[in-house]
């Protein structure tokens, strides 16, 4: 082929990669969206991504199927949308889970920076610092140094190993120097259940779930992880308020495709989640789940993201917790 | 009395189209979903959330229940009738109700069973009404030891399954107990023989290895035996009807079964599993013909199917008075009704009791809707069973196939149904109890949960648990059994009688 012939050969072909990301683009969505869920149906991460969708495929006009794959803290579900066709027609609905699990189990089949493209951020939440009302602490300062004066007495219950609720009371501990016993449990409920009846001493709880209990003086308050104080009981302090500054645990949902889909096609979902999440349906049904619907752009996103993923694996590994 | 002009209201509430039809939908899915097997209550539950969005919470609550309700009643039918597991809480249903039905009683069964669920549900709602916010605490105080021991007595309980051939149910239970292992537990997210691969990371899960050892087997079984057509006996309407003396001898299990199944409910877990093998267990225990079992003992029917339906309602007391849910769909409804801005606890009395009373009228509506439903259709169902095994095996295989795959979406399940259908199949062929393999699958992880927490919280010192009254019962009530057997033994006294040798269970 001659020089110019290449030339126009080569400039044609960048136009038409060019075109079909553009179409790509205006022409997402073209089929149905598989929206993988690595929970179990019913569960708080399931019933939002639900909600969501079903909002979005009514903004968009096509329909979007929920895939539960539960297993592995989400992993699988995380590894199989690594390896999906990067279209914009595989999406993951996924809690921080994704963030917390790379540091604990270092054989992941999918590498969480290269193989995801973060697209949004659903909603933040954060997580509450209770107490059994037995206890004699009030605030967090009293508590930490109740606790300093008894290592390894207190139990604090999770719902379960690798979960937000354990490993955020893993960096309280390493940033406070208390030392107390994990008692996991498989889910919510079972914590909580242990938690009233004052079998374990404390909990950083899911805030939904544990403000009733609040109210009802079976638990007592001491913070919220949060930057930001709570809609449900809003005089309860942070607990940067409270004397730890820079400490912040947010529990999120975000939405992530596959890495490789064209970055229009990423500006356009995040266009139409974030349009879902702020509209006046959606939103006190977020807030209601003690969520905050945020829905930043992607860049946004991906810093946040990424920033997540190292300060868990640190903590992980400053802990010396790997599942093999 | 107060609470008969709310529950009076709540009747008046109910009776709005509106709620009818909510829970007859509910009550309708719910069975279909019930006698399909796979497709759980769960997942149907999760899928029609968005649904009820629209409707308020009442009529929410009452399509979601009516669901889990009618799932219970539905999924007796495969069992009785094909031996196939409907979804979990009906495995045991398999044992005897299948036998029924080879005796041409498939009719009366799925009667009685009928018939069973409504009083249980009745006997269920009764319990919820009247007694919700008390039990509501007594909930609270059973803790991981309290559930340790409540699981040693269980095992001993169940120990009588086999005890014809108890090495040989011993080693069912060990196999069972340590396929529960395999997978990531959720204690210590660490791994347990899954050899790096990540299917096997999601644990094998309970429902494929049921509808294999009962449902595939039993497809291999009749495959290979020599088709003996049936002579043309026209079906007697009295066939599809219990006699008097099934009746007789159901009333006490049903009884029975209902009001453990409540009190069962109220636990954490698997919650209307358990409860039909306790049951089970306990008719066994007290028959007087416990040698019938596993043969067609109607008692061993209508006992776990009563219980299974009343710990739906027992399950629904922590979840109203608490706001605590203990089972998967009691998780579904609590989301559905923080979606309609219900808060669930002790406040529900308060801030909407409409909600409560509306709720627990319609509970009594869809009990005998179900039984509307049901009754009738016996007749229809048991006529299935006389279809020929050419016809009806292929297309049972396939809804198996189908169904087991529609739970996780997972291929792992069907390869895993099929292995254990093939692994059921040659343990028939030796005489391989199959009922103590199940009860090590679905007991094996809250046992060894149960006993993990409570040795962590305990701080490896086991002495503390005198310290614990329901833990010291239970303790004392399972030793009392054992006693009972070991006593038995030596004074020559055989609890079984013996089994003729071409029986399994």
């Amino acid at each position: 082929m001659s020089s110019p012939l290449k030339f126009a050969a080569f400039g044609a072909a960048v136009c038409l990669a060019a075109a079909s990301a553009i179409c790509n683009a205006q022409a997402w969505p073209s089929k149905p969206i598989r929206m993988l869920v690595g929970f179990p149906p019913g569960g708080p991460t399931d019933v939002v991504a639900r909600l969501v969708s079903e909002k979005v495929a009514g903004q968009v006009n096509e329909r979007f199927v929920i895939d539960n794959r539960p297993g592995a803290a989400g992993n699988i579900a995380a590894e199989i949308l690594a390896k999906s066709n990067p279209d914009g027609h595989t999406l993951l609905y996924s809690s921080n889970a994704i963030a917390l699990s790379p540091g604990l189990y270092p054989k992941l089949g999918y590498d969480p920076i290269k193989d995801i493209a973060p697209i949004t951020e659903i909603g933040a939440g954060c997580l509450i610092v209770v107490v059994h009302p037995s206890l004699p602490t009030t605030s967090v300062k009293e508590f930490i140094d109740y606790a300093k004066a008894r290592p390894g007495q207190l139990n604090y219950a999770s719902s379960g190993a690798g979960t937000s609720t354990h490993l955020a009371v893993v960096l309280f501990s390493q940033r406070t120097g208390i030392q107390a016993q994990h008692v996991p449990y498989k889910g919510t409920a079972p914590s909580l259940v242990d938690m009233i009846a004052g079998r374990t001493q404390f909990l950083f709880g899911a805030v939904n779930t544990a403000v009733p209990h609040v109210r009802e003086g079976r638990l007592r308050a001491l913070a919220v992880t949060g930057a930001k104080r709570i809609q449900s009981l809003p005089d309860l302090r942070t607990l940067e308020e409270s004397g730890m500054p820079g400490f912040v645990v947010t529990t999120w949902q975000g939405l992530f495709a596959p890495a490789g889909t064209p970055a229009a096609v990423l500006a356009k979902i995040n266009a139409e989640f974030a349009k879902a999440v702020h509209s006046p349906e959606l939103k006190p049904r977020l807030e209601q789940q003690d969520m905050e619907p945020t829905g930043p752009g992607v860049a946004k996103f991906t810093g946040m993201y990424l920033a997540e993923l190292q300060k868990w694996t640190k903590v992980a590994r400053d802990a010396g917790l790997k599942a093999e | 009395m107060e609470g008969l002009s709310l529950l009076f209201n709540g009747f008046a509430n109910s009776f709005t189209l509106v709620n009818l039809v909510a829970c007859f939908t509910g009550a309708l899915i719910g069975t279909i979903v019930g006698t399909l097997p796979g497709l759980g209550p769960t997942a149907t539950m999760a899928l029609m959330l968005p649904f009820t969005l629209p409707y308020g919470a009442t009529t929410g609550l009452i399509m979601m229940t009516g669901v889990w309700y009618g799932a219970m009643y539905g999924g007796s039918t495969t069992s009785i009738l094909v031996n196939i597991p409907g979804e979990a809480a009906s495995v045991v249903t398999c044992l005897d109700g299948y036998q029924m039905c080879r005796k041409g009683r498939a009719g009366a069964a799925l009667a009685l069973v009928a018939v069973g669920s409504f009083v249980a549900g009745t006997i269920g709602i009764l319990g919820l009404q009247f007694f919700a916010p008390f039990l509501g605490n007594a909930a609270l105080s059973f803790g991981p030891p309290e559930f340790l021991c409540f699981m040693i007595l269980t095992f001993i309980l169940l120990s009588n399954l086999s005890a014809d051939a108890p090495l040989k149910g011993a080693l069912m239970i060990a196999f069972g107990l340590f396929l529960s292992t395999i997978g990531i537990n959720p204690l210590d997210s660490y791994p347990r023989f899954t050899f790096g691969s990540e299917t096997l990371m999601l644990g094998i899960d309970f429902l494929p290895i049921a509808m294999g050892l009962f449902g595939i087997s039993e497809i291999l079984t009749i495959a290979v035996t020599k088709y003996v057509k049936p002579e043309i006996i026209k079906i007697r309407l009295r066939d599809l009807y219990p006699d008097k003396e099934e009746v007789r001898r159901s009333i006490n299990p049903m009884l029975r079964g209902s009001v453990l199944g409540f009190f069962i409910g109220l636990l954490p877990g698997p919650c209307t599993v358990i409860s039909t093998f306790v049951s089970y267990a306990l008719e066994k225990r007290l028959s007087k013909t416990p040698e019938e079992f596993g043969k067609g003992a109607v008692e061993g029917v209508v006992g776990p199917e009563s219980a299974n339906n009343s710990a739906v309602m027992g399950s629904m007391i922590p979840l109203l008075t608490l706001g605590l849910p203990f089972a998967a769909p009691s998780a579904i409804m609590l989301a559905g009704l923080r979606m309609h801005n219900v808060e669930p606890g002790p406040m529900l009395f308060v801030n909407n009791p409409d909600v409560f009373w509306t709720f627990i009228a319609a509970m009594y509506l869809g009990n005998i809707m179900l039984l509307i439903l049901n009754l009738p259709l016996v007749g229809v169902f048991a006529k299935i069973a006389m279809i020929r095994p050419q016809i009806l095996m292929p297309i049972i295989s396939v809804i198996c196939l189908v169904g087991v795959y529609s739970v996780r979406n997972s291929l792992f399940d069907v390869w895993v149904m099929i292995a254990a259908g093939v692994v059921g199949f040659f343990l028939r062929q030796w005489r391989y109890p199959i009922a103590p393999f199940i009860i090590g699958v679905v007991l094996g992880p809250t046992t060894e949960n149960s006993l993990r927490q409570t040795l962590i919280t305990f701080r490896g010192d086991v002495s503390l648990i005198v310290d614990r009254p329901v833990s010291v019962t239970l303790l004392v009530l399972a030793a009392a059994f054992l006693a009972y057997k070991v006593i038995a033994i030596f004074t020559g006294k055989k609890l079984v009688l013996a089994v003729e040798k071409d029986d399994t269970l």
